[in-house]
């Protein structure tokens, strides 16, 4: 069974400072908001996300051409004197599957990242849909009292308490990402 | 009537807790009014559409008033039309949510819907003109026993692929912007809703991590919508403008079609604005400053409309060409002059008057007028069609053609389909973007606060 306490906070700075004043005291923590806290986020600059869709996209380009290139030269039919392998409307056919499968591959990029979906138990508190901010620390029996401590003396307003049967090794999110 | 951009003077910006109820609200409570519309919708769907599709399905597509040399007819119109209406919501959500404008926050998930919709309905009627809607499949490049192959270098499999393109991106682009507000529905609603948002959410709880990941992978979803909006409606163009008839055979084709798509797209969303701020109680949300750029950007897009609408007719009558100019004539003169007409005035003439910020602001006239210019976009799409075709060449072809009333019938149909699938989209997703409305509520209220003497 593992422990979860949410501290919950009206202002965002004050949750930012419990967040990493529970990460340095070696308590793991996430910091969970109804909307993106930019400012909270100092590797905001570059996304992984970013290479599914150049890979879709090229993938995307050259599935393309050779769908039209095969297409036309398995069952030739000559219209209106044109080349069978006629280069403009082929990278037409191209440039759309282009644009589809990098949407494709974004979308990949985007689950496998956010280790979505994910139809299971996890630390989480309604408050974080409507207007509050979330500090969800997973903590052990010795911790709990710092945790609380921390929380509180960081401006929680209020702080519940879940806890969950552990998440099985299969459901468990990518390692890079559990980080 | 409201200042441009503020809330009306005694009322107070909704909380951030206000607009998780307002939206929930719009998803779990249901007037009978919803239900009545809903079911009219539903019945001209069966008695407009259905029936008379299935009365042609069994008769044959000659039902139908076309024959040559007019063999496209209302339904090729209507499908340009709903895939040009289909152009705003994700085209004009992406561009501004590259630029970073605040405003289309309350208004562009109704509009991203609207896309998916129209573009729903527009391959519905694909399947109505081809007359045998059974072998369809056979524009999908599949190996096959007869080693038959699509022909990629038609017009008509580039629309077959840029549609398939924009209905998966529309739909992923709408989908995925929706995670957030399906988990906060999935927080705000208890039994079955709560089984099927805890389903669409994907378990999503807000962590920053999911936050950064959804931003990034939206604006690469913004990037690559915008070329391939571009891309759809010139592709359409090109099923006419890749052939050599008269009134068809036009270079301009492909932006003609673009900015007649983007235009006819935003009345569309100021439509859909419209009933959604009225009967949805949404007043404190989508307000006239809304209406007000979206005013604006209709007045531009209406004089590029104008201007391409001129260079059309001026190069043909430049040309001199004999039948370049019997086409003109017809089109100006002739069986479908006062629809051409009727379309100059919705289209060029009344949308001057969007010129007044009282008319951008008066809720009523902006509904009225974006009826007109889909009306007019409709008429446009019916008069390339029309008015090319009956004119082919040589005075033997020649051949006037007139919708029958199964035509009519489908089109009006096809009208209560969009309706139908639109008022159960806003039963199920919520009709506002609600994390994205508290980020512009928090953006306003920064900005109060550093402006404040």
């Amino acid at each position: 069974m593992s422990h979860y306490l949410h501290g919950i906070f009206k202002d965002p700075e004050d949750a930012q400072l419990a967040q990493q004043k529970l990460q340095k005291a070696g308590v793991e923590c996430e910091l969970i908001s109804p909307y993106p806290l930019q400012e909270t986020h100092p590797d905001n600059g570059r996304s992984p996300i970013r290479k599914f869709s150049l890979i879709g996209g090229i993938l995307g380009f050259i599935a393309g051409i050779i769908l039209t290139t095969y297409s036309a030269t398995s069952y030739i039919l000559p219209t209106g004197g044109r080349a069978v392998i006629s280069i403009p409307p082929f990278l037409l056919v191209s440039y759309e599957l282009t644009i589809l499968f990098a949407v494709l591959a974004t979308l990949i990029g985007f689950l496998y990242h956010s280790g979505l979906p994910a139809w299971y138990e996890r630390p989480h508190h309604e408050a974080a849909s409507v207007d509050d901010i979330v500090v969800s620390a997973e903590f052990n029996d010795e911790q709990e009292d710092t945790v609380r401590k921390l929380l509180r003396d960081c401006g929680a307003e209020r702080i519940d308490s879940q806890s969950l049967v552990p998440i099985e090794p299969e459901h468990a999110l990518p390692e890079e990402d559990a980080k | 009537m409201n200042r441009v951009g503020n809330q009306t003077p005694n009322e107070a910006p909704p909380k951030l807790a206000d607009v998780n109820r307002d939206v929930i609200r719009t998803l779990t409570e249901t007037t009978p009014l919803y239900w009545w519309t809903f079911g009219i919708a539903v019945m001209v769907a069966v008695l407009c559409f259905t029936l008379p599709w299935a009365y042609q399905l069994v008769t044959g597509i000659g039902v139908a008033g076309m024959n040559r040399p007019v063999i496209w007819g209302s339904y090729i119109s209507c499908f340009i039309f709903w895939i040009g209406l289909s152009h705003s919501g994700t085209l004009l959500s992406a561009v501004l949510h590259i630029t970073g404008s605040q405003w289309r926050k309350a208004i562009y998930r109704s509009a991203e819907a609207m896309t998916l919709f129209s573009l729903v309905v527009a391959v519905i009627f694909v399947l109505v003109h081809v007359g045998r809607p059974w072998f369809v499949y056979w524009t999908i490049p599949y190996p096959n026993q007869r080693e038959l192959w699509p022909n990629f270098r038609s017009p008509l499999l580039f629309d077959v692929t840029a549609i398939t393109t924009y209905m998966t991106a529309s739909a992923t682009f709408l989908f995925v912007g929706s995670i957030p507000d399906f988990a906060a529905a999935r927080d705000g609603t208890i039994g079955w809703r709560h089984s099927m948002y805890r389903v669409l959410s994907l378990g999503w709880r807000g962590t920053q991590k999911e936050w950064k990941h959804l931003g990034w992978a939206y604006t690469f979803f913004a990037v690559l919508v915008i070329p391939l909006a571009v891309s759809v409606h010139s592709i359409v163009s090109w099923d006419l403008a890749l052939s050599i008839v008269p009134g068809f055979h036009q270079t301009i084709f492909a932006p003609y079609f673009v900015v007649g798509a983007i235009y006819s797209g935003t009345a569309g969303i100021v439509t859909v604005m419209y009933f959604l701020r009225k009967y949805y109680h949404l007043e404190r949300y989508i307000l006239p400053s809304h209406f007000d750029k979206l005013g604006r950007l209709l007045l531009v897009l209406s004089l590029l409309w104008t201007y391409i609408n001129i260079v059309e007719l001026t190069t043909g009558w430049f040309s001199h060409h004999s039948f370049e100019l019997e086409f003109i004539d017809y089109r100006l003169t002739g069986a479908w002059a006062p629809i051409y007409w009727s379309m100059i005035a919705f289209c060029a003439v009344l949308p001057l008057s969007l010129i007044s910020s009282r008319v951008r602001t008066n809720l009523h006239v902006m509904l009225v007028l974006s009826i007109f210019i889909n009306a007019g976009m409709l008429f446009e799409r019916f008069i390339i069609i029309t008015t090319s075709l009956p004119r082919k060449y040589l005075p033997n072809t020649w051949a006037d053609y007139a919708p029958t009333w199964v035509e009519y019938s489908i089109m009006l149909g096809s009208l209560a389909i969009f309706v139908t699938l639109f008022l159960i989209f806003v039963k199920i997703v919520p009709s506002m973007s609600i994390y994205e409305v508290k980020e512009e509520l928090l953006h306003n209220a920064k900005h109060q606060q550093e402006h404040k003497p």
